[in-house]
This record gives structure tokens, sequence and C-alpha cells, in this order.
């Protein structure tokens, strides 16, 4: 699809900043994305052309104005419901409490 | 992987002609490494690595890419103005030399086989490795000239 | 049919990982050395056919061999395998005259997404 993730030769994106010494995981979260991510491919719930389109079917300014492991996220989120292993009632729920709790 | 193909002209030729086989001889195999593309710079040729669409790496070998990779303005960028892209990150390539950028849009992984850097007769495979990092096996980096020993 | 992964199960998963390269005789389209032009198709489905290469002008450097098809793949529309073929751009054919006269890019382009230059 013609996507804002098909970048190559877009302008405006400024310097590529190159930060040395970087962590592989900024967040404790990512880590578990991650995980949690090659678990669903092991485990056969998509595979990897499915993975990337449910990245690039989140919108063009979701797409930019999110992390890398967000999007993994939002991938999760999309196909784990899309193909039935969770619903999304259930993942509501769960959201919601776990705001009720961080209060 | 680099510094073998510089100390075993044999092994370098192995790793260029099935690059997923030699790389798995080292113990490098799996997921998103599959299937492997070694690629030489030469003083003719300057090679660097991207994934435009996405951040296809190759993990066995490299770890997780760097934020930078898998960002918005190196995916933009790099296909229109390599050269550009490598000054940020100190590399000039002489213009008489090619820049050739191989964007990993299906599922080969590319490594860049950085040149072996002047001022390094003699040195062992162990001491070479030292040298060579990760931003040269994906072709922002050049692997640096050694001065003489003092 | 998904399985739940257990610890177990994970350092081979990782070791092996998950090729798409399929193991049938498929016939090329394309040979070393063809000249081809990039279609100019802007499905709505999954593609790994970016933009700036479609319409373009390059040269089969080299077949990969034969790998399944993401733009059916993507879709429960089967692997459709073909074969994959890495196709040398110059930076004036994607960019214009102003590129690099130098410079060139190389894609990775499935049977799919090219037609032969006659």
């Amino acid at each position: 699809m013609n996507g804002v993730h098909d970048l190559g030769g877009m302008h405006g994106f400024g310097p590529v900043n190159p930060e040395p010494n970087e962590p592989v995981f900024r967040h404790d979260w990512e880590r578990r994305v991650f995980g949690v991510a090659i678990a669903g491919f092991g485990g056969g719930h998509y595979n990897t052309d499915q993975f990337r389109h449910a990245i690039e079917r989140m919108g063009a300014v979701e797409y930019l104005s999110s992390s890398y492991y967000e999007h993994w996220l939002s991938m999760l989120e999309t196909l784990l419901i899309e193909r039935g292993a969770i619903t999304k009632q259930e993942l509501d729920a769960r959201r919601e409490q776990l705001s009720r709790e961080a209060k | 992987m680099v510094a073998r193909a510089w100390v075993d002209p044999e092994y370098k030729a192995r790793l260029l002609a099935d690059g997923t086989k030699a790389i798995a001889e080292l113990g490098f195999t799996g997921v998103q490494g599959e299937d492997m593309v070694v690629v030489e710079n030469t003083d003719e040729v300057h090679n660097v690595v991207v994934c435009t669409l996405c951040s296809c790496y190759p993990w066995p070998t490299l770890g997780l890419p760097p934020v930078w990779y898998k960002a918005a303005p190196y995916r933009a960028r790099v296909v229109r103005d390599p050269r550009g892209v490598l000054l940020e990150f100190g590399t000039r390539v002489s213009d008489d030399v090619e820049v050739r950028v191989w964007d990993s849009n299906a599922e080969l992984r590319y490594l860049v086989l950085p040149q072996r850097p002047a001022g390094t007769d003699g040195w062992t495979e162990e001491q070479l490795a030292e040298l060579v990092s990760r931003d040269a096996m994906v072709g922002t980096a050049i692997v640096p000239a050694q001065g003489a020993a003092s | 049919m998904a399985v739940v992964v257990t610890k177990d199960f994970v350092p081979e998963l990782v070791r092996t990982g998950g090729s798409t390269r399929v193991h049938k005789a498929v016939a090329p389209r394309f040979r070393v050395g063809d000249h081809v032009l990039v279609r100019n198709i802007h499905p709505e489905h999954h593609t790994r056919l970016p933009r700036y290469a479609r319409g373009k002008r390059g040269i089969v450097e080299h077949d990969h061999g034969v790998f399944v098809f993401p733009d059916t793949s993507a879709h429960e529309q089967g692997e459709k395998p073909q074969h994959v073929y890495s196709v040398r751009f110059t930076a004036r054919e994607l960019w214009g005259s102003e590129a690099s006269e130098r410079d060139t890019l190389r894609l990775d382009l499935w049977d799919d997404y090219l037609d032969l230059v006659v």
C-alpha cells in the first residue's frame, strides 16, 4: 500500500543523528513486546508479511508520531484481535484495569 | 566474520559466494539471517545497507538494529543522498568511488565486508576483529587505518 | 493453527528462523543481464515494491532464487512462489539528472514486479 512507511526518497525528516552505544531496549516494556511478538510469530499467529502489513495499516500520523516498539505493540493489538487470540473487549477491559491501578 | 575474511582468502571467497553458509560456519544462523548476502567494499565501491520500508537487518550477526537505522531520517534519505548521510557518520567517500545502496526490501539480509585498513600487516584475526564496528558492517563507517606502532 | 510457545521452544526457533525461500522448481521470467522496467502498480494491499522504484528501469544483476510472494502471503492468498532478483538502478534513473552519475542502488524484486524491456 502507498503508506507513509514507504519512506525512500522523502524529504523533511531532518538529520539521522546516530547515537553511539544506545541500549538494545530503552524500556522494559519494549523487551516484553519484542518477546511476545517473536513468540506470536513462532507460534504461528501471523507471518512476517502480515506483521508488516499490520504496522503499515496504523495510519500515517500514528506511525510517524510513535516509537518503533509502539509499532510492534500496535501490530500485536491488531493481529491478535483479528486472528481471534484475544478479543477487543478483553484488551479494553485490561487497559481500563491497568489505568485504574496506576492512579 | 570480517576478520576471518581478511586473513583467510578462501573463507572470504566462500563468504562472497554463499553468505548464509559461510556465516553459519561461524555459528550465526536463524531469525532474520536465514538468507544472507555479503557485499564487499573495494577501492571502486562503497556499500551501504538500509530497509526503507521497515527495519530489516541481519539479527544473528549484528544483533537488533539501532534506533537510527529504523527511524525515518535514515530510511528516507540514504537511498537518495547516501553521501550526505555517510558524512553525518564522519564517513567521506571519494567522488571516484561508487556508492552502492542496498535496500533490503525482500528477505535477503545484507552485510558489508569493509576493507581491511592500512597499517595492520601481520595482525592476528583476534586483533583485527577488535577493529571492526557494527557501523562498518552496515556501511555507514569504514574501519580506519591504523597508525604506525610507537 | 497457532501453538503455544514455551521457553524450551525458543532457542530452536531463534536458531533456525523462518526462511521464506521455497524449494520448488519455478521458472524464472528473467535472466541476469536483462533490462527490466519496474511495474507502475499501486496496490492498496501489502507490497514490498517501494514507490521510488515504480516505473524505473534497471538491470537484473543476480537471481536469488524462489521465495514466497509477500503481496499474497500477507492476505491469506497463498505463497505464489517466484524468483527474486537483485536489480541495479543508477542514481540518476531514480533521482534525476542532478543525482550522482556514479552511484547506484540495488533492490530485490519479485517476478511480479517487473516487465522485460526489449
